[in-house]
Formats: C-alpha cells, sequence, structure tokens
C-alpha cells in the first residue's frame, strides 16, 4: 500500500497539558504500529499564551513536521484563529462552540460539559484526545491503556477521571456517527517491538550519557538543555552519578573540568546563552588537556531571542569560541537515535584526545519526538583510556603530565595517585606542568596539542551522503534539518515513482532510510554530523561532483555554507535559510527542490 | 618520607614572589600545616587562582590545577565531589575570591562542600600591578583610583558567615604560627573553611602594612572567645568597621553534614574509585 500519514495538532493555552496529552495519544498510535514524529511549539510563559503539539502519524518512518494539519483539536478560541488555516479542505477541526464562520470541516465538541461530567474542567484536554482518536480509528482500549500508564501514580481518582474524559470524547463522536478522518485499521501496520520507542535527543541524550559512564554533570537550567539534566537528576542515584546545579554556568563547566581532572567522566549542558557563558573554561579545558563534553542545545539568538524557538545560529561560534588557538571537537546529530550513539562517541573522543567536545543540539531535536528503533542498539561499551597506572606512576621518576608523544596524547595522573605530582596548568607550560614563557616551550607545547588533529580527522567518519551517488540537485546540511530533508527527499521519490508506476523501493528503519544507490531519485544529500575537524576533502569531493547544490540551514547567514566556503573553496549559491524560529516544514524543502529541479 | 621537612613540598621552581611578600608567610604556615597533618604531596589537590598567591602553582608541590581568576572554587567542587579522599585545598588573591569570583564564594560557602578556601587578602589586584580590589579601603589611591576608591569595600567573612559557611577564620601573613593552625584547622574541618589571611604586598599596598596590621589585629583565642555562635561570629567579623579592632583566629566552626555526606550516590567508595581501579589507578 503506498503512504498514508495524517497530521493532529492540538493547540490551547499553556496550562492546559497540551504536549502531555498529545504525546499521551502518540503512545498509543505508536504502540499500534504506527510511526509518529511530535513537535511543539510555546512561548517562554506558565499560563496563557498559545502552545501547540503536533503529531505527524504515518504508516512509514517519519522524522518531520509538516504545515499541512488534518486534524485540528483546538483547546481555546486562539487556536482555531492562529491555526485553521494550516487545515487541509477534507480535514476537521474539534472545537467547543460555534465558529463565526460556518465550516463544514467543524465538529463541535462540548469540551467543558464532558469534562465536567469526567470530573473537572482540567480534563478537556482528555476528552479531546478521545475524539481525536476517534477520528484516526484508534481503538479506544490502545489509547485507555497509555492513559493508565501515564495516571496510574497519580492516585484512583485522577486516572478514573482522566479514563472517562477520553471514553466520554471518543464515544461522543462515535455516537454521532462523525465521519472518521483515516482508519488506522486499514493501514496494515506491524506489531511493535519492545525495543522500539519514543523520545527526544534530549532523553537519547541524557541516555547516551548514562550509558557512557558519565558520572558528574554540572548544569544550570535553560531551555532547551534542561530536560538532559532532570532526567539525569531523577536518576543519579540508581546510576551512581552525581548531578550538580551550580550557580552559574561559569561554575558548572569549571565543576565538570575539576572532576574531570579528578578522573571521572564528566559533562556540562546548556543553550547559547549559557555556552556564552562557558567559553573562557572551554579553553582551560583545551590547555590543561582535560576531556570535557559540552552540551550546546540552540535557540533562537542573540541574547534572548525567542527564549523557546529553534534555530542553527551557533556553528561558527561554537567552532571558534574561546580565545587562542586549541583543537576542539564539534558533533552534531540529526534525530534521537543518533544523539544516543554521537554523545558516547563525544565522550570516548573527549578522554582519548584529552579535548573539550562539544554537542549541538537545538531546540527542535531537544524538544521533539522521535521514533527510536531498537533503541538499545546503539549502546556501546565503555573503555577508559589515558591514564597511567598507579605501579607506572610510582616507577617513574620522571613523570611528565604533558609529555611530548607521537600522537600529542600524555598519559593523565590523577589527583591521589602516588608518585611524581604535577601542575595542571592554564598558563602555558613545559612537559611537567610548569608556566614557562620560554619561545620553544611555547612553540612545542602548543605543536603538541594540534598534533592531535591528524588523528582526530582519521578518526571521524566522514559525512553521510543519502540517495544516488550523483543526483540533479544535491543539498547539504547539519545537525537537525536531517528529517524533513530526508522526509522531502522520500516525498518527491514517492510522487515520481506514481508517475512512472515504479515499485516502492525497500525501506529500511528509520535514520538511513533512503537507500544509497537509490537510482530513480534525482535528489542525495550531504549530512555533516561531525563539523570539527571539518571534513573538508568529503566535502569537497561530493561537491565538485555536484550539478546543482543547495545549502539548507536553520539560520541567517548560512554558517555552514561560510564554513564549505573558507575550507573547500566552494561557494554554495542556492541557499535556504531560515531563521524565524521555526524548524523547516516538510513542504517547504519539497517545494524549493522542485523549483530547482524545474528551473 | 616521614623524617622530611616541610622542604618536600617545593618544587624544583623558586617562588617569584617580591622579597617581604605576605605570600611567604603564608606559603611556610601551609606547608607547615600538611606536614604537621602528615599529609603527603599527593593526597593534596590544591586549586589555584590567577594572581601573585595563585603563582604559587608552580611552587608548591602537590597535585596542582592552576585555574582561571576568579575560578577555583567550581574546579575544587568537582573534583572533591568525585574524589572525596582527597583533600581539596582552592587557593586566591581577594580580588579573585570577593569580585571577579565572588558568586562561587557565596554558593559553594552554602553548599558546604569539604574544601578549604584560603584568600590571600592584599586589599589590590597585585600580579596586574596594584589596582583596587574590592577589598581596597575608601579613599585609597592606586592607579584605577587615581582620586581615592569611592566605593566601600565588602565583608568577607560577613559574607561565608551568612552563606552558611561551617568555618570561617582570619589569619595574618606576618603571624605563621597561629596561622598555621588555622589552616590545618581549616584542613581537618569536614566542611567549607573559609580563611581570609592578612596580607602584606611590599609593592602595591603601601598603607596595609606589617606594622599597620600589628596595630590592629587581636587573637581571638586570647580572648576567651568559643568560636561556636554564628550572631556573635557576625559581630566579631564586623569588629574593625565598629571599634577599628581586627580579630584573628577562628570566628566560627560548627558540625554539619556536607554536601557530599548528602549524596547516597557518594557514600562507599569514592566515585573515581569504582571508575578507575580496573586500570590500576587508584587502588
Ligand atoms: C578573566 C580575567 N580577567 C582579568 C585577568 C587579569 N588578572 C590577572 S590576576 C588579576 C587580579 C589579581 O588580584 P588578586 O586576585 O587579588 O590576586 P593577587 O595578585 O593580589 O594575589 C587580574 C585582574 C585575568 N587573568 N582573567
Ligand atoms: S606584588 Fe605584592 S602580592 Fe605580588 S608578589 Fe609582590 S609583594 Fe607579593
Ligand atoms: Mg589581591
Amino acid at each position: 500500500m503506498g503512504k498514508r500519514e495524517v497530521a493532529i495538532k492540538i493547540g490551547g493555552e499553556a496550562g492546559f497539558g497540551i504536549k502531555a496529552a498529545g504525546l499521551i495519544l502518540g503512545k498509543a498510535l505508536f504502540q499500534s504500529g504506527a510511526e509518529i514524529f511530535g513537535y511543539s511549539e510555546y512561548p517562554s510563559l506558565i499560563r496563557g499564551g498559545h502552545n501547540t503539539y503536533q503529531m505527524n502519524v504515518a504508516n512509514e518512518p517519519i522524522s518531520s513536521t509538516t504545515k499541512r494539519v488534518d486534524i485540528l483539536i483546538a483547546l481555546d478560541k486562539k487556536t482555531i484563529e492562529a491555526d485553521m488555516k494550516y487545515l487541509t479542505d477534507d480535514g476537521a477541526v474539534i472545537f467547543d462552540g460555534a465558529l463565526e464562520q460556518r465550516d463544514k470541516r467543524l465538529i463541535n465538541l462540548p469540551l467543558m460539559e464532558l469534562s465536567k461530567k469526567a470530573g473537572g474542567v482540567i480534563a478537556r484536554n482528555m476528552v479531546a484526545l478521545g475524539a481525536g482518536a476517534y477520528l484516526v480509528g484508534l481503538e479506544l482500549s490502545k489509547l485507555e491503556e497509555q492513559v493508565e500508564k501515564n495516571f496510574k501514580n497519580k492516585g484512583a481518582e485522577v486516572l478514573t477521571m482522566n479514563r472517562q474524559a477520553v471514553e466520554l470524547g471518543y464515544n461522543f463522536l462515535k455516537d454521532k456517527k462523525v465521519k472518521k478522518e483515516t482508519d488506522l485499521a486499514e493501514w496494515s501496520l506491524k506489531s511493535r517491538n519492545k525495543s522500539d520507542i519514543i523520545a527526544t535527543a534530549n532523553e537519547a541524550t541524557a541516555e547516551g550519557m548514562i550509558w557512557a559512564g558519565c558520572k558528574f554533570y554540572a548544569a544550570y537550567p535553560m531551555t532547551p538543555a534542561t530536560s538532559i539534566m532532570h532526567i539525569l537528576a531523577e536518576r543519579q542515584r540508581e546510576e551512581g552519578l552525581v548531578v550538580h546545579q551550580t550557580e552559574d554556568e561559569i561554575s558548572a563547566i569549571g565543576a565538570a573540568i575539576g572532576a574531570s581532572v579528578a578522573g571521572v567522566r564528566a559533562a556540562t549542558g546548556t543553550s547559547g546563552g549559557g555556552f556564552s557563558l562557558m567559553v573562557e573554561h572551554l579553553g582551560l579545558a583545551a590547555i590543561t588537556e582535560t576531556p570535557l563534553v559540552v552540551v550546546e542545545s540552540q535557540r533562537t539568538g542573540p541574547a534572548t531571542g525567542l527564549p523557546t524557538w529553534t534555530e542553527q545560529s551557533d556553528l561558527k561560534f561554537i567552532i571558534n569560541a574561546s580565545h587562542g588557538e586549541f583543537p576542539r571537537m564539534v558533533i552534531a546529530p540529526g534525530d534521537a537515535k543518533e544523539a544516543a550513539e554521537m554523545i558516547q562517541q563525544a565522550f570516548s573522543w573527549a578522554e582519548e584526545w584529552q579535548v573539550p567536545v562539544i554537542f549541538i543540539l537545538d531546540k527542535y531535536l531537544s524538544e521533539s519526538d522521535f521514533v527510536w528503533l531498537d533503541w538499545e542498539s546503539k549502546k556501546m561499551a565503555v573503555k577508559r583510556v589515558g591514564f597511567i597506572s598507579d605501579k607506572e606512576l610510582e616507577n617513574l621518576d620522571n613523570y611528565k603530565r604533558y609529555e611530548i608523544t607521537g600522537s600529542g596524547v600524555s598519559k593523565r595522573a590523577v589527583p591521589g595517585q602516588k608518585g611524581r605530582v604535577g601542575v595542571i596548568n592554564s598558563d602555558d607550560h613545559d612537559e611537567y606542568g610548569f608556566s614557562t614563557d620560554e619561545s620553544e616551550e611555547r612553540i612545542k607545547m602548543m605543536d603538541k596539542r594540534f598534533s592531535k588533529v591528524k588523528n582526530m580527522e582519521a578518526e571521524l567518519p566522514e559525512p553521510k551522503l543519502y540517495g544516488p551517488e550523483s543526483a540533479e540537485v544535491t543539498i547539504v546540511g547539519w545537525g537537525s534539518v536531517k528529517g524533513p530533508i530526508l522526509d522531502a527527499m522520500q516525498e518527491i521519490r514517492k510522487s515520481r515513482n506514481q508517475v512512472r508506476q515504479l515499485p516502492d523501493l525497500d525501506i529500511p528503519s528509520s535514520g538511513g532510510r533512503i537507500a544509497l544507490g537509490a537510482k530513480n531519485s534525482k535528489v542525495n544529500f550531504l549530512h555533516l554530523n561531525y563539523l570539527w575537524p571539518f571534513p573538508g576533502r568529503r566535502v569537497k569531493a561530493v561537491l565538485e561532483k555536484a550539478k546543482k547544490v543547495l545549502l539548507v540551514e536553520n539560520n541567517k547567514t548560512g554558517q555552514l555554507g561560510d564554513l564549505i566556503r573558507e575550507q573547500t573553496g566552494i561557494e554554495i549559491k542556492n541557499r535556504f535559510l531560515k531563521y524565524d524560529g521555526r524548524p523547516f516544514f516538510r513542504e517547504e524543502i519539497v517545494e524549493k527542490i522542485n523549483s530547482l529541479i524545474i528551473q | 618520607m616521614s623524617g622530611q621537612g616541610i622542604e618536600k613540598f617545593n618544587t624544583k621552581v623558586l617562588p617569584t614572589w617580591c622579597p617581604g611578600c605576605g605570600n611567604f608567610g603564608i606559603w611556610q604556615a601551609l606547608k607547615q600545616a600538611l606536614l604537621d597533618l602528615e599529609l603527603e604531596p599527593h593526597q593534596v589537590l590544591m586549586v589555584y587562582d590567577i594572581g601573585c598567591f595563585g603563582n604559587g602553582a608552580n611552587f608548591t608541590k602537590t597535585y596542582a590545577f592552576h585555574s582561571l581568576h576568579g575560578r577555583t572554587l567550581p574546579v575544587a567542587l568537582g573534583a572533591k565531589i568525585v574524589n572525596k579522599d582527597l583533600k581539596v585545598i582552592a587557593l586566591a588573591g581577594d580580588g579573585a575570591a570577593y569580585g571577579e569570583g565572588v558568586q562561587h564564594f557565596i554558593h559553594t560557602a552554602r553548599y558546604n562542600v569539604d574544601i578549604t578556601f584560603i584568600v590571600a587578602d592584599n586589599q589590590r589586584f597585585s600580579l596586574t600591578a596594584g589596582q583596587a580590589s574590592p577589598m581596597t579601603r575608601e579613599g585609597v589611591v592606586t592607579k584605577t583610583t587615581p582620586f581615592g576608591e569611592i566605593k566601600k569595600p565588602l565583608n568577607p567573612l560577613v559574607l561565608s558567615l551568612e552563606a552558611g559557611a561551617s568555618f570561617v577564620g582570619r589569619g595574618f601573613a606576618g603571624d605563621p604560627a597561629q596561622l598555621t593552625e588555622l589552616i590545618k584547622q581549616g584542613i581537618e574541618h569536614r566542611g567549607f573553611s573559609h580563611i581570609d589571611i592578612l596580607q602584606p604586598c611590599v609593592s602595591f599596598n603601601k598603607e596595609n602594612t606589617y606594622e599597620w596590621y600589628k596595630n590592629i589585629i587581636y587573637k581571638l583565642e586570647e580572648h576567651k572567645y568559643t568560636p561556636d555562635n554564628r550572631e556573635e561570629a557576625l559581630i566579631k567579623a564586623k569588629e574593625f568597621e565598629v571599634s577599628g579592632k581586627m580579630p584573628t583566629g577562628i570566628l566560627f566552626k560548627e558540625e554539619r553534614e556536607t554536601y557530599e555526606d548528602k549524596l547516597p550516590q557518594l557514600q562507599g567508595e569514592a566515585l573515581v574509585k569504582r571508575e578507575l581501579k580496573g586500570l590500576g589507578v587508584l587502588i
């Protein structure tokens, strides 16, 4: 069968439980075998405002949101005003009350009345959810299972109220024999594996940190990075790690450096504003050669910008942050699964090369709900490296913390180990760590640190090319644009297939879903996850062969484009840039690609 | 190793402080305290600030981390939490402790992490050649206050007392014997110990000389003072502003659970040891 997809958007004031309710429905749909992608929008306030949660539900893997909405669940009038324009012609809107204009798409649902009947107006989101479930043909029992899971710890009364609320909403439409938007029962969905879950990139990052043996996480709350801290804080006792909430971000990175110097894997996390405060310490980690992982989940800047919206505008800042010159690594996953995998790499490379590693996310990744198949499959074994053993140290009266070696990496002694103690020094230093400003010593140490780079480069995986080796349009992007671009390519390919009556391609699991070498596609996509050291050779090789290149970035100035020009000499003229705080919607990319193909 | 004197805490690098600098007295007292406490260089992590006092990173043989200006305490805290067996001492000048990094000072006192914070208080930014610091008194002329300082100085002892430090003391660089005792007690104390040390800077502070201090200080231990009451300690901390006299010694001390004590996941073996002993590290 062909692709089926329905987009459900729930809107209402902050405090209505928009995202919580949406996710319950999302999980129920997911457990029924559907693929989902959840995306939320909200202003920076606790009550009022306009919050939405959109869930795209499909029978094939998806990881992007659409502008188009098929079912709009409006918990308030503002949602009608703001979001009716996205509703498809044959879509449906659930609303409590009449609309100013007569609209055949309206389904009047007495939310207030039914929620009061269930036990309180607080449950109106759940009434609406029941109605939404009916409209997509989800079995009521599947939704009830999730309601049960979600509320079982909140007491019998709360659980009963919420269960009744979904039932009332569901049955209200059923009794009225309202026409369904789609019927999940006809989607021929496969049953779910237990190992498939839904997660945000923050959840995946936190999980990956635990897998990587991170034992100390210091941070100061800042959206959209904060939930990493929430998750780790919740699990710190069972996992034997310490989560330390600091007085500011300066302290957070300092404490993480201290913990790392003392010998454990340590990290900090923040958004751009907090990262701005951290940059002096980034250089401290670098010159003291202390392994460090910093998560930077970007939001719209500068300053407070749009604090709850997304952007990819910190790339050049992150690559250049802190005064002086030093090697670092910069990694940007494109979805939840990549986040879990790559954060583990971040820890192991930070330790292997004794450098700071900055791990870039953004609001879109941090707070969107991705399907994460076979979630434990990316778990890596933890291998601690780079230490000198007690025995070696005691027998060595000439231990040098900053010994010049071929690889640029020297063994670390940790405080407490008996033997020749040394200085771990923010002043530039000799091999023992003592401060020196001799010209030769300075050159020696700079060259030592930079000698790591060629080995780092050799170890970093190359950027992935999705789609055929050669194509009419080659898209280039990094990090979070992955989902919208891959979904757009898929959509274009599907529509072409339909015209040519080609069979559907075999579709592997989410992530690498467009098989390399797919012949009938006119588009391919070079996706950069490992941004520094910059993979210039590979980027150049791909782009030199490309016919038309399209740069897609969630920022104003095309920062990756600048980097590519700087590192390869190639200038990309077609740039699709977006800086309104919103991610790329799938349609926008489809349209952009089509305009280039037709040109 | 025992039987060796304090020189076992010397590195091959000689101090670069000006002759007569108060830092020498502090340095002596610090090494003597480590010796008296029978600590070996490897059992101690000193986290140094940037400044004249911070330059001690090169002269003193223990594990040393030379940090950024104002940023000793976060690093010290991180290290202490993951290795509670280490003696962790943070060392900073007054500019660093009470200016650039004052938030860390107040909050680390509040957390009551088991760290000893030693501040060489010379009322100047000395390494940068003599500007006013948060401790410079009103009217004093420095390079940045050519018409006299117009801001009020901070009272750091009041700050740490109010913030919840569990050990607060003041020493004088010109009295290494008392200072040794004070540092020993500070290191032995479980919890955040703040020791402010009156430190003459012979190059950039012509007002607050050894003589000047000698005329205004007196020792609490010679006045039947028991340092077990925070309110009394606050009165002592403000005495100079009131009567022109400055008490030295321990102002306040209390037994209180440390930050580390309150984390169940830190009970038992030090976190880092669980992590690294498999590699033959920290066995
Ligand atoms: C972020 C930063 N700002 C400024 C400096 C320059 N600086 C170095 S030491 C110092 C002041 C030192 O004063 P204090 O902490 O009292 O130490 P002292 O030299 O008096 O012992 C300053 C301002 C710096 N190193 N880093
Ligand atoms: S300038 Fe002052 S504080 Fe610095 S070494 Fe000289 S006397 Fe000591
Ligand atoms: Mg000073």
